[in-house]
C-alpha cells in the first residue's frame, strides 16, 4: 500500500535527513492545515442554514429570535417539499448511475480504441456542456415529446443523463488515457477475452474515477434546475420547488430545515460507511 | 490476488444489478407518464392547494394533475415548447400573447356558476371577452406598489418617484418583470405605459437608465427582498402588498405606499389550452374555484383579492383593512393603473433587458 | 470470427454516447442554428433565411459587453476554484491512504442539499445583518453594515467557486491517483527533492485533470444564469440572463438563438480544441 506512505519517506537517508524531516512535516501539517480549513469553508453555508432552522423569526437574520423546532414538524407536514425532494433523489441517482455507465463504455472505447472521427465524437459529446441549458431544455421538451416520453420524471432523467454525461466521460478518460496498458496486454496474453479483461481488470483499476463520476453527476443532478424546469410535469424535483417557494418567504424555514436534514443524512450515512468499512478492514486483517 | 478478483466478480454483480434496478425503475416511471383521465393544471407555485378548489375535489377525487411554474413568462415558454395541460393561470397582461401564439381557447361562460359574482370590473376587461368569447376567467387580483420602512424613511412622499431618488442608492430594490418597472418608468415620464409608442419607449429608457445606479436589485424573489427590508438593507421596495402584511406580522415597521400615480393592480386567471380533451372537468374546476370559499380562502390566507366580489364581502370589513384590500373592489380598481396587455410589449421586454444588462 | 465480435463489441460500448450526443447535439445545436437565421416575427418562421437576429442581437457592444463580463467572471471562478481546489484534491489522494473515499464523499457532501439553499446561505453569512457583518461590528473594526459584500460580481464569483468546488476536486483527484507511485519512488532514489518531483513530475501529470476540471468549471459557469439573478444585481448580469430573457419574457427565440450560437463559438470552440489537445498530448505521453 504505497498511498499510505507520504511521498518523502522514500528519500535517502542522507546527511540532510533532519532538514528534510522538517520540510516534511513543515507540508504534511500545510496540507493538513489546509484541508480542514477549506472543509470548514466548504461547510460554511450548510452551517447556518443548520442555524436558522431553529429560529422561531422567518427572516433569516441576526440577532436569531427563539429556538425552536416548529420548522422541523411542519416539514413532517409538508408532503409535496417531501416528495420533491424524493423526487430528486430518484432523478440524481438514476441520472448519475446511467451516466456513469455510459461515461465508462464511451470513454473506453474512445481511448482505447481507434475510431475515424473519434476526435470529432470527443468533441461532440462534450457539447452538451457548452449548451446554455435553456437550448437543452426546449429542444429536449421538443425531442422527447416527439418520441412520447412527455413531460415526466423519466424526461428530467433522460435530460439529467445527456446533462451528466460530459462530466463523466471527461473524468473517464482522463483517468483511461494513462491506465497503465501493460496489465490489460498481460490478461489479454493469458487468454482472457476484451470482456472480461474490461471487467476484471479495468473497471477495478479505475474505481476511483468511477466513484468521483458518480459522486459528480449526482451533485449536478440534484442541483440542476433549467433542464428540469422544460422537463418537469406535474412531478417536480426539488430545486423547481424551492424555486417556486421563493415568492412564499414565510416557507423559507421550512426549506431550511429540509436542507439541514439532507446535510445530516448525507453526513450521517459517511459515518455508517465508514464504520463498516473499518469493520470490514478489521476482519480482513484477522 | 485471489481476493481482488473475487472483489472483481462481486463488483460486476453489483453493476450489473445496478443496471437491472435502473431498468425496472424506468419502466416504473414510463409507465405512470402515461397520461390518466385527469385534468392538468399548470399553476404558480403555491396557488395548488386543494382548498382552493374543494367541490372539485369532493366532485372528482384523484382527478388532478397540478404541474407549477415560477412566473408567467416561463410558463409561455414551456407551453410554447410543447408542454400540454389543460388549464393555465396566466396573468391578464400576458393572455394576449397565449392568444396570439394559438395556445388557447374561447371559455364558455354560460357554464360558469358564479361568473355573475365576478366583480364587472374584472369582467369587463378589455381585450378578455371579444363577442362571445372569453379568454380568461379572472380569479385573483392584487396590488403592487412601494413598500418602505417607516422607520428608516419618515414620511416620505407618497410618489413612485422614491424609487428614483438619489439619496436612497442602493437601498432601494425593484421587481424585474417588464408589465412593473417599466410600466412604472412610462408612468413617471408621463405616458400610458400600455400604449406606447417608439419614442415614448425611448423615453421610458432614460428614466430606467437613471434608476439602474440606484438599484441593489432587480429581482422577482420576494423571499430575498423580505429579508432585505426587514434587515434594514434595504428601506423600500417593489413589492406585492402580501409582502408588507406578511412583514408587518413579523414586527417589521413598514408600510405599503398609495403613490399619487396611483398602485399596478394586476389580476391573473385561468385560460382554456387549446384541445384540452379534458373540457368538462375543466369547467367543474373553474366552477369550483369560483366558489365563495374558496375566494375566502385566498384572501384570508394569501391576501390578495379574489375576483368574487361576495367572497369579498364574506370576508369582512376588518379583515380586509388589515390586509390593505379594499372593502369595494370596483370603486378601487377604478382608481389604481390596470397591468393590462402592453402596446409593444416584446420591444419594452427588450429594451428592459438592455438597460438591466447595462445597456 | 473472433475479430468480428471484437468489432461489435466495440461498437456497442460506443452506442450509449453516440445516441446520446446525437440525440443532443446534433438536434439542440440544429435547433438553435436554424432558429437563429428565423425572423422574430413567429408567423414568418421558416418562411427565409435572414441574418437579423445577428444584427440586431450580436452585433451590439452590449452583447459582448456582458459576454466579456461573463468570461471574466468565469475564469477567475476557474481559477479560484481550481487553486483551492488542488491542494485538496493532492491531500486525499497521497495522504489520506484508506479514508480517501470516505473523504472524497466528505468534500461533496455540501453539495448534496440544494445550490438554491447555499446562496441563501451565502446570503446569511455576507447579508447586510449578516454573520460577516456582525463579526466585524462586533470586534469594533466597522461602525456600519458593509453593504457591498452581497449583489455585485464578488458575490456571484465567491457563490459559483464555493459552488463548483466539487467540479474541481473529483476530476484532479482522479488524474493524481493514477500517477505511478513507483514513478515517483524512483525520483526520489535518484535524489530529486520532493519539490522537484511535486513540480516536474506530479503537476505535469496532472494536467489532464486540471484541463478537464477548468472545461467542466468555466463553461458552466458562463452558462448560469441563477446566480446572477439571485446575487449578482445590477452589475452582475451575464450573458446567459440575456439568452435566458430572450426566449422567455422578450418571447424572442432567433434573438435567444442568435447570441447562443455567438456564446458557444466564442467560449466553445477553443475550449474543445484544448480540451482534445490535452487528451491526445496525455495519450502520446502514455
Amino acid at each position: 500500500m504505497t498511498t499510505e506512505q507520504p511521498l518523502a519517506s522514500y528519500l535517502p537517508a542522507s546527511g540532510n535527513l533532519s532538514v528534510s524531516a522538517m520540510l516534511r512535516g513543515m507540508r504534511r501539517q500545510w496540507l493538513w492545515f489546509y484541508t480542514r480549513l477549506f472543509a470548514v469553508i466548504l461547510y460554511l453555508p450548510s452551517v447556518f442554514i443548520l442555524l436558522f432552522s431553529f429560529n422561531s423569526g422567518i427572516h433569516v437574520a441576526f440577532p436569531l429570535k427563539e429556538w425552536t423546532f416548529d420548522w422541523y414538524i411542519a416539514l413532517g407536514r409538508n408532503g409535496a417539499l417531501l416528495t420533491a425532494a424524493g423526487n430528486s433523489l430518484k432523478v440524481g441517482v438514476a441520472a448519475s448511475l446511467m451516466s456513469t455507465t455510459i461515461g465508462v463504455l464511451g470513454g473506453f472505447a474512445l481511448v482505447r480504441y481507434r475510431w475515424p472521427g473519434g476526435q470529432g465524437l470527443t468533441a461532440l459529446s462534450m457539447m452538451p456542456l457548452l449548451m446554455p441549458s435553456i437550448i437543452m431544455g426546449i429542444s429536449l421538451l421538443v425531442l422527447l415529446r416527439t418520441i412520447g416520453f412527455g413531460n415526466s420524471l423519466t424526461a428530467i432523467t433522460i435530460g439529467h443523463i445527456v446533462f451528466c454525461t460530459p462530466l463523466s466521460l471527461s473524468i473517464m478518460m482522463s483517468r483511461f488515457v494513462t491506465l497503465d496498458r501493460t496489465l490489460e496486454e498481460a490478461a489479454l496474453d493469458l487468454g482472457a477475452n476484451e470482456i472480461g479483461t474490461f471487467l476484471k481488470i479495468t473497471l477495478p483499476l479505475s474505481v476511483s474515477a468511477i466513484a468521483a463520476s458518480i459522486i459528480l453527476c449526482l451533485t449536478a443532478s440534484i442541483d440542476e434546475f433549467v433542464i428540469a424546469f422544460f422537463l418537469a410535469g406535474t412531478d417536480v424535483t426539488l430545486p423547481l420547488y424551492i424555486w417556486g417557494q421563493l415568492r412564499f418567504p414565510s416557507r423559507l424555514p421550512e426549506i431550511l430545515a429540509l436542507g439541514s436534514c439532507m446535510l445530516l443524512g448525507t453526513l450521517a450515512l459517511i459515518v455508517v460507511g465508514e464504520m463498516l468499512r473499518r469493520r470490514g478492514a478489521a476482519q480482513n486483517v484477522t | 490476488m485471489r481476493q481482488k478478483t473475487s472483489a472483481a466478480s462481486s463488483r460486476r454483480q453489483v453493476l450489473i444489478g445496478a443496471a437491472l434496478g435502473l431498468c425496472a425503475v424506468a419502466a416504473v416511471w414510463g409507465g405512470r407518464a402515461v397520461a390518466a383521465d385527469k385534468l392538468s393544471y399548470f399553476t404558480w407555485s403555491g396557488y395548488e392547494l386543494p382548498d382552493f378548489h374543494k367541490a372539485y375535489e369532493a366532485a372528482h377525487p384523484d382527478s388532478l394533475d397540478v404541474a407549477m411554474f415560477g412566473d408567467d413568462d416561463e410558463a409561455f415558454t414551456k407551453v410554447k415548447a410543447g408542454f400540454r395541460p389543460d388549464l393555465a393561470h396566466p396573468c391578464y397582461d400576458k393572455v394576449e400573447r397565449w392568444r396570439q401564439a394559438g395556445l388557447i381557447e374561447p371559455i364558455d361562460t354560460k357554464r360558469l356558476k358564479n361568473w355573475s359574482k365576478i366583480s364587472p370590473v374584472l369582467r369587463n376587461l378589455p381585450g378578455l371577452v371579444e363577442g362571445d368569447q372569453t379568454w380568461m376567467v379572472p380569479w385573483d387580483w392584487g396590488n403592487t406598489s412601494i413598500t418602505y420602512r417607516t422607520d428608516l424613511l419618515k414620511n416620505p412622499e407618497q410618489s413612485w418617484k422614491l424609487l428614483w431618488d438619489a439619496k436612497y442608492t442602493g437601498k432601494i430594490a425593484t421587481i424585474d418583470a417588464v408589465h412593473d418597472t417599466p410600466m412604472v418608468a412610462g408612468l413617471l415620464a408621463g405616458f400610458d405605459p400600455f400604449d406606447m409608442n417608439d419614442d415614448q419607449i425611448e423615453a421610458t429608457r432614460k428614466k430606467l437608465q437613471e434608476q439602474r445606479p440606484l438599484l441593489k436589485m432587480y429581482t422577482t424573489d420576494m423571499t430575498s427582498i423580505e429579508q432585505a427590508l426587514a434587515s434594514g438593507e434595504l428601506v423600500a421596495a417593489m413589492t406585492w402588498n402580501a409582502s408588507a402584511v406578511s412583514l408587518k406580522k413579523q414586527g417589521v415597521p413598514v408600510e405599503f405606499m398609495n403613490p399619487k400615480e396611483g398602485m399596478l393592480t394586476w389580476v391573473c386567471g385561468f385560460v382554456m389550452i387549446k384541445g384540452t380533451p379534458h373540457a368538462d372537468l375543466a369547467y367543474d374546476f373553474i366552477n369550483a374555484r369560483l366558489a365563495d370559499a374558496s375566494g375566502e380562502y385566498l384572501i384570508e390566507n394569501y391576501g390578495y383579492g379574489s375576483s368574487n366580489a361576495d367572497a369579498m364581502k364574506a370576508v369582512g370589513e376588518a379583515k380586509l383593512k388589515e390586509l390593505q384590500l379594499p372593502t369595494d373592489p370596483d370603486t378601487m380598481l377604478k382608481a389604481t393603473v390596470f397591468t393590462r396587455p402592453i402596446r409593444n410589449n416584446d420591444k419594452i421586454t427588450k429594451m428592459f433587458e438592455e438597460v438591466k444588462a447595462g445597456g | 470470427m473472433r475479430s468480428m465480435r471484437q468489432r461489435v463489441g466495440r461498437y456497442l460500448l460506443l452506442t450509449p454516447l453516440g445516441v446520446t450526443s446525437i440525440l443532443t447535439v446534433v438536434i439542440a445545436l440544429g435547433l438553435i442554428t436554424v432558429l437563429s437565421f428565423q425572423r422574430t416575427d413567429p408567423a414568418a418562421l421558416f418562411t427565409d433565411f435572414t441574418w437579423a437576429a445577428y444584427q440586431d442581437n450580436v452585433a451590439r457592444p452590449l452583447f459582448w459587453r456582458v459576454l466579456g463580463r461573463s468570461l471574466v467572471i468565469s475564469a477567475l471562478v476557474t481559477i479560484v476554484t481550481i487553486v483551492l481546489a488542488y491542494p485538496v484534491a493532492y491531500f486525499i489522494s497521497f495522504k489520506a491512504g484508506q479514508a480517501k473515499h470516505i473523504l472524497l464523499v466528505i468534500v461533496s457532501a455540501p453539495f448534496f442539499t440544494s445550490y438554491l439553499l447555499r446562496i441563501f446561505g451565502w446570503k446569511i453569512i455576507l447579508g447586510f445583518n449578516g454573520v460577516l457583518n456582525s463579526a466585524l461590528l462586533g470586534l469594533g473594526l466597522i461602525d456600519q453594515p458593509l453593504a457591498f459584500l452581497v449583489y455585485n460580481p464578488g458575490a456571484v464569483i465567491i457563490a459559483l467557486s464555493h459552488a463548483y468546488l466539487a467540479f474541481a476536486i473529483l476530476p484532479i483527484y482522479v488524474s493524481l491517483d493514477r500517477i505511478e507511485r513507483a514513478l515517483l519512488e524512483a525520483a526520489s532514489d535518484l535524489g530529486a527533492r520532493p519539490a522537484s518531483v511535486f513540480l516536474k513530475i506530479v503537476l505535469p501529470l496532472s494536467a489532464p485533470g486540471v484541463i478537464s476540471a477548468a472545461v467542466l468549471i468555466f463553461v458552466p459557469t458562463v452558462g448560469d444564469y441563477i446566480t446572477p439573478t439571485l446575487v449578482g444585481g445590477p452589475e452582475g448580469v451575464m450573458v446567459a440572463n440575456l439568452i435566458q430573457s430572450a426566449f422567455g419574457k422578450a418571447n424572442d427565440w432567433p434573438a435567444g438563438s442568435a447570441m447562443s450560437v455567438a456564446t458557444i463559438l466564442t467560449v466553445g470552440i477553443p475550449l474543445l480544441i484544448l480540451f482534445s489537445l490535452g487528451h491526445r498530448r496525455a495519450r502520446s505521453n502514455a
